[in-house]
């Protein structure tokens, strides 16, 4: 049976729910206030009756105790006091200690003259006979005990006081058990209507619907916060979907292009054919284009890759100055060709926490750009640096070249944005726009973050901060202060004539 | 040799066997990956290329298969997925290669060679390729009796592409080779280090003995 109430409960609304709980708890309170109502009427009742008696009883004993022995004297004057009393329905007794009536008024019922004396050690005591209630005294003549005393009235009065009483009170609670369910239906209603409508909004919401928002009421109580909490969630799951919707359109445009391209070659090429001319230029710019879409695509499963954040690669500790010097290696010849001052600081090993493949990746793209878009004369410089107290390891990054607009700096890190554009650059681009926007991927999968400062005409500093390890509390081998002999003599290239493979 | 490539893709698994063909072996097409298991297709063959995603049974299920039936012959993985833990589990599987589409058919064909020999024979500490001689032992360059400097970067350039001379060895196969990994950015690094490496061996040569193959990469000539 509770199985099948909890059942129950369970499938039920919230606003019945909570009525029957309110009812329950309103009726079993009811119940207990009555009966403790109850208990101390009768008891105030029983309790005054008493007192009276007693009083009564002790008036009787005073009087009659001074004409004992004189038994006839006695006994006129009970009948006396008797007299007195029996309006108030009150009946007297004389009686000895063995139960032997010596006399009782004319009320007195039998049940109670037949009653055999109880409790002889005790001087007063209260005893009830089925519907009376008498009080027994003790009256003593020089110390000795001579007879008992016993005035008493009927209950039924008492109990019909009480009964009155309990009647009304019963009404109240009658009227309580009934009201209070309603008025408790009637709340629940009121305090979930907000939920209800929370439920209605959320109804309707659906992904291809992103714009609706749950209703705030302004009131500031747990309701608006849950909707507040909601319509976040609903915020960021519509702005993660937008920047999803526009990263598979810019893709898909990204895509489209070089598609294009691909498929005007291909179907000049099968025309040519027909007319027995093979042409290996335009096989090989196929090849080209096919090729960059080859990378494009290898970019944009990078970029899910590292934002999906699935875990997928492996994560260790990293030695930045190894990976800065052997990217310098990398681009060394090209810095020199192009006749840019490549200057590297990275000595001894600087532990961070990343992939090692990733990273490379990441200052691999750094050095690119900082070298394609200097022009020759530029310089530029590469630091890796330990900041002890944060525990971090920056890799700092910076030319000497055009520098980019203010206006474009907040967006080269967005994904197919054109840097490159923004840069007003104007030689061969290889098209994408993704190789910072991978930078920045790459780097917060690692738990680090990517900045970038620029000054148009003057150059571009990019900064790369990692976690570091505990191996670098002690002092690395840290960059010379500016000004010093060495700072003003870069080395140029550091890397170009390290060995890059042991 | 016999080469057996396991791979659903008609249009790949023809270009395969065409440039397999071209370069003088003999190329057999497993469509199915189930019938690769049944049949005991794969016996007789030098060489493996298997594809990870085919229809019937996996790649790896092939692979698993064929090893615990004593299949000794070297494979080499295909796949357009690409990811670490794949990569792990195929070698787990007992993979002697991996590749991740696309590829450049000369990076294939590269693998094959490299692969097949290892398989054959002990690989050699001391390549030369018509009068020059890589001593791998002291990382020493002999170009017709005098000896040549080269950076450490270099001489690995050299290195990998005396051991495939007469192939075409990919920029992907060099960054892989030199650094490690694949610099896949736009500035062509190995272009410039090609260049000085030509700078350093060419001399009093009318031609280079490095060749660039257009749109495919560089070989090293043995004349």
């Amino acid at each position: 049976m509770p199985s099948r109430v909890r059942d129950w409960l369970a499938t039920t609304s919230l606003r019945t729910r909570l009525t029957a709980w309110n009812a329950l708890v309103v009726l079993l309170m009811t119940a207990a206030t009555l009966l403790a109502a109850r208990l101390a009427a009768r008891a105030t009742l029983y309790d005054d009756a008493d007192a009276e008696l007693f009083a009564g009883a002790r008036e009787v004993v005073l009087a009659i105790q001074d004409l004992h022995p004189d038994l006839a004297a006695v006994v006129a004057e009970m009948q006396r006091k008797a007299e007195s009393h029996a309006q108030r329905g009150w009946f007297l007794q004389l009686l000895t200690e063995d139960g032997v009536t010596v006399w009782k008024s004319r009320y007195c019922p039998d049940e109670v003259a037949s009653y055999p004396p109880s409790r002889l050690d005790e001087e007063e005591v209260v005893v009830q006979v089925g519907p009376y209630r008498y009080v027994r005294l003790r009256m003593r003549r020089e110390g000795e005990s001579a007879f008992l005393v016993r005035v008493g009235t009927y209950t039924t009065g008492l109990d019909e006081r009480l009964t009155g009483l309990m009647n009304s009170l019963l009404m109240v609670g009658a009227i309580l058990c009934v009201v209070t369910p309603l008025v408790g239906y009637w709340l629940a209603v009121h305090a979930t209507r907000p939920v209800a409508a929370i439920l209605d909004a959320a109804e309707r919401l659906s992904p291809t619907r992103l714009g609706d928002r749950l209703p705030l009421r302004g009131v500031r109580d747990e309701l608006d916060q849950l909707s507040a909490t909601i319509n976040r969630l609903l915020d960021a799951v519509a702005s993660h979907v937008e920047r999803q919707e526009h990263f598979v359109a810019d893709a898909a445009h990204e895509l489209r292009g070089p598609l294009a391209a691909l498929q005007s070659s291909l179907e000049v090429a099968i025309a040519d054919r027909d007319r027995h001319r093979d042409d290996p230029e335009r096989l090989a710019d196929m090849l080209d284009v096919a090729r960059h879409l080859g990378r494009v695509a290898n970019d944009l499963l990078l970029l899910a890759e590292a934002g999906s954040g699935s875990g997928s690669v492996a994560r260790g500790s990293v030695d930045m100055a190894a990976i800065v010097r052997q990217a310098a290696g990398m681009f060394g010849g090209v810095a020199e060709d192009r006749g840019v001052a490549l200057s590297v600081e990275a000595d001894g090993s600087v532990m961070a926490t990343g992939n090692d493949s990733e990273l490379r990746r990441v200052i691999g793209n750094l050095l690119d750009n900082a070298i394609r878009f200097t022009p020759p004369g530029g310089s530029v410089t590469v630091r890796v640096s330990v900041d002890a107290p944060r525990r971090a390891v920056l890799v700092e990054v910076s030319d000497t070249g055009r520098g980019i607009a203010p206006g474009h700096l907040p967006h080269v890190f967005d994904r197919f944005y054109k840097a490159d554009t923004a840069r007003t650059h104007t030689g061969p681009v290889r098209g994408g726009g993704l190789g910072l926007a991978i930078c920045k991927s790459l780097v917060e999968a690692s738990g680090g973050t990517i900045a970038m400062e620029s000054r148009l005409g003057q150059g571009t500093r990019v900064f790369v901060t990692l976690r570091g390890l505990d191996r670098n509390a002690e002092p690395a081998p840290s960059a010379p202060p500016p000004g010093s002999p060495q700072a003003a003599a870069p080395r140029i290239a550091a890397g170009w004539a390290t060995p890059t493979r042991p | 040799m016999q080469v057996a490539i396991v791979e659903d893709d008609p249009i790949i698994a023809k270009a395969v066997s065409t440039a397999i063909g071209g370069a003088g072996h003999e190329c057999r097409w497993i469509s199915d990956g189930e019938v690769a298991i049944r049949d005991g297709a794969l016996i007789g063959s030098d060489l493996i290329i298997l594809d990870l995603m085919l229809p019937g049974a996996d790649g790896l299920q092939v692979l698993r298969a064929a090893r615990s039936h004593g299949v000794r012959t070297p494979v080499i993985v295909l796949t357009a997925r690409g990811l670490v833990n794949e990569k792990v589990e195929a070698f787990e599987a007992g993979a002697d290669d991996y590749l991740v589409k696309p590829f450049a058919m000369d990076e294939l064909l590269a693998r094959i060679e490299a692969v097949h020999r290892r398989a054959a024979d002990k690989p050699s500490l001391v390549l030369t390729v018509g009068g020059l001689t890589l001593n791998l032992a002291n990382r020493r360059a002999d170009l017709e009796g005098r000896t040549v400097d080269l950076t450490p970067t270099e001489f690995n350039i050299l290195e990998l592409l005396a051991r495939h001379h007469g192939q075409v060895v990919t920029r992907k196969m060099l960054c892989e080779h030199v650094w490690g990994f694949d610099w896949d950015g736009p500035t062509n690094v190995i272009e410039v280090h090609i260049n000085r490496l030509r700078g350093k061996i060419d001399k009093g040569r009318e031609a280079s003995m490095i060749q660039t193959v257009r749109g495919r990469g560089y070989a090293l000539a043995s004349a």
